[in-house]
């Protein structure tokens, strides 16, 4: 019965002493925090990407509740986290540009020639150190997938020896992957951008098909092919001015080495009754996809259409409308 | 009675808790923290200090607390009142470093929450009652087990660096080829046992 007792005393004794301890510290150590940096880091994604210049997600908080960033300093989370934290701060802002990194190669383990074949460490940034790694290129990707080991959010997929592959759903165009990447091959632009140059090669053209075949080689045809002089052929590379470009893809289509990537289309051109039968759409088409015979309604034939989007800016009646693919091949069968 | 201080004792108890009978690696206390930070050795250093912190301040707490507990002759109560003698005191020491020593607040962030309730903490305070120690021979075991931890855990956050960048079968990344290492280590520990002074 004693034992009992003494237990219960003891033991309830400690607990209330334990209690009434942590009760006073609590009052008497309290440490004032605002409490906008524990909303604001709820806010953020917490994925210490470190994309905003901070190391850490909490130490951004901290510093957006300080007022020392701007609201929108997660460059990762984009335009909902953006809102979260300005609504927390009681702040107005925009959005800052929503970027996405592109991978500009197209030289996979067998497609580009290899100096060496190299087995070590599997890392691109190890194997640079060895003789600028196993491609030929000197400008080629070294496909080791040390880019999609960094990226914090999975958007990066990597298959064993192939040049690694941007997912666009995941991307959040942190920049992770263009810092680790030894080649600089990886670059950010903003998300509307749809047509890229897939190749950093400045080498001579002669030098560029001897180790690639997919390489850029100065040629200047996708120079000569932009209607809009968005591209220019500069040091051996073809460089595309994305202010100008307004993704017709005509450079695409014309690159003889395929090395030019355009977003894949899901549009095409469709001539509505408001055709005057003009034939000025027929004559700008740079595929000949439109056919008629003056005064009568045009067609556009929705399997030569690349969707370059040229007659609608051209046609003085607004008759051209670009619909869905789908939509227009139903039209014509 | 033995004396207070002796320093063959203290030596043989210090020896004996980093190395022969190493709280991860032989008694196999701690396997938690051990396995979930030793990712890096950044961090295994900063897990290292609080427990080192912690375990020498449980190991003085819970002695003083014994005492009560063998006054009042309720010894069965050691495992129940240790565990709230130490989850109060980590709780307090945060709050007073959060007040007083922000800096090593901050050093020891996480760590020192995570480690309130770790069997290597009660393991040692439960110990040194076994062994029947006093107070300097406590301290001494406490701190010197906590070395021993920390030994353990860095030792292990250098090799799992490395294990990174090495070509593991895909199967056995992460933790399999982590418990494997641990199991190596482990053996190469039992080098220690059967060592006399």
């Amino acid at each position: 019965m004693i034992t009992i007792f003494l237990s219960i005393t003891v033991v309830g004794g400690l607990g209330l002493l334990a209690g009434g301890l942590l009760a006073f510290a609590s009052k008497k150590f309290a440490v004032e925090v605002d409490p906008r940096v524990a909303q604001v880091q709820a806010a953020l994604s917490g994925v210490n990407c470190g994309a905003c210049g901070h190391p850490s997600c909490a130490a951004a908080a901290q510093a957006i509740a300080e007022g020392k960033a701007p609201v929108n300093a997660c460059v990762a989370g984009g335009e909902t986290t953006m809102r979260m934290v300005a609504k927390v701060m009681g702040a107005e802002a925009s959005a800052a540009v929503q970027r996405i990194a592109k991978i500009q190669c197209r030289g996979d383990i067998g497609i580009a020639k290899l100096q060496y074949e190299y087995h070590g460490i599997d890392d691109c940034r190890a194997a640079y150190i060895l003789f600028n790694g196993g491609k030929a290129c000197a400008y080629g990707c070294l496909a080791l997938g040390t880019c999609a080991k960094a990226c914090p959010f999975g958007a990066i997929e990597y298959t064993f020896h192939r040049v690694p592959h941007v997912r666009y759903d995941k991307c959040t165009g942190c920049g992770v992957c263009v810092d680790v990447c030894p080649r600089s091959l990886i670059d950010l632009y903003e998300a509307t951008d749809e047509v890229f140059v897939m190749c950093k090669s400045h080498d001579k053209g002669a030098q560029v098909k001897k180790v690639c075949d997919v390489g850029c080689v100065a040629c200047g045809i996708c120079e000569r092919t932009c209607p809009f002089e968005a591209i220019t052929v500069q040091d051996g590379l073809a460089v595309i001015d994305h202010t100008k470009c307004t993704k017709c893809g005509l450079c695409v289509i014309a690159c003889p080495y395929n090395c030019i990537w355009g977003k894949p289309k899901e549009t095409r051109a469709f001539i509505t009754d408001k055709c005057n039968g003009c034939t000025i759409c027929e004559k700008v088409c740079p595929v000949n996809a439109i056919t008629g015979e003056a005064k009568h309604l045009h067609v556009v034939d929705p399997d030569r259409c690349i969707a370059c989007g040229i007659c609608v800016g051209k046609c003085p009646r607004e008759a051209i409308e670009m619909r869905e693919r789908k939509a227009s091949l139903a039209e014509a069968a | 009675m033995r004396e207070l201080v002796d320093f063959s004792t203290l030596m043989t108890i210090a020896i004996g808790a980093i190395f022969i009978n190493n709280f991860v690696l032989s008694r196999f206390l701690g396997i938690c923290p051990f396995v979930g930070v030793s990712k890096s050795v950044e961090s295994s250093v900063g897990m290292g200090m609080a427990v080192i912190f912690v375990m020498t301040l449980a190991g003085v707490a819970t002695y003083y607390v014994n005492k009560v507990l063998a006054l009042s002759g309720i010894e069965f109560l050691q495992t129940l009142s240790f565990i709230l003698v130490i989850a109060a005191l980590v709780q307090f020491v945060e709050m007073f470093l959060q007040k007083f020593n922000p800096a090593l607040y901050s050093a020891l962030g996480i760590y020192l929450p995570l480690i309130t309730t770790n069997c290597a903490v009660l393991g040692v305070s439960l110990l040194n009652i076994k062994e029947g120690y006093n107070i300097i021979e406590v301290i001494v075991f406490s701190l010197c087990a906590a070395v021993g931890f920390a030994l353990a855990l860095v030792i292990m956050a250098g090799i799992r660096e490395r294990l990174e960048i090495t070509d593991v079968p895909r199967s056995m990344e992460g933790a399999p080829i982590a418990f494997i290492v641990a199991g190596i280590l482990s053996l190469a520990f039992m080098g220690f046992s059967g060592m006399k002074f």
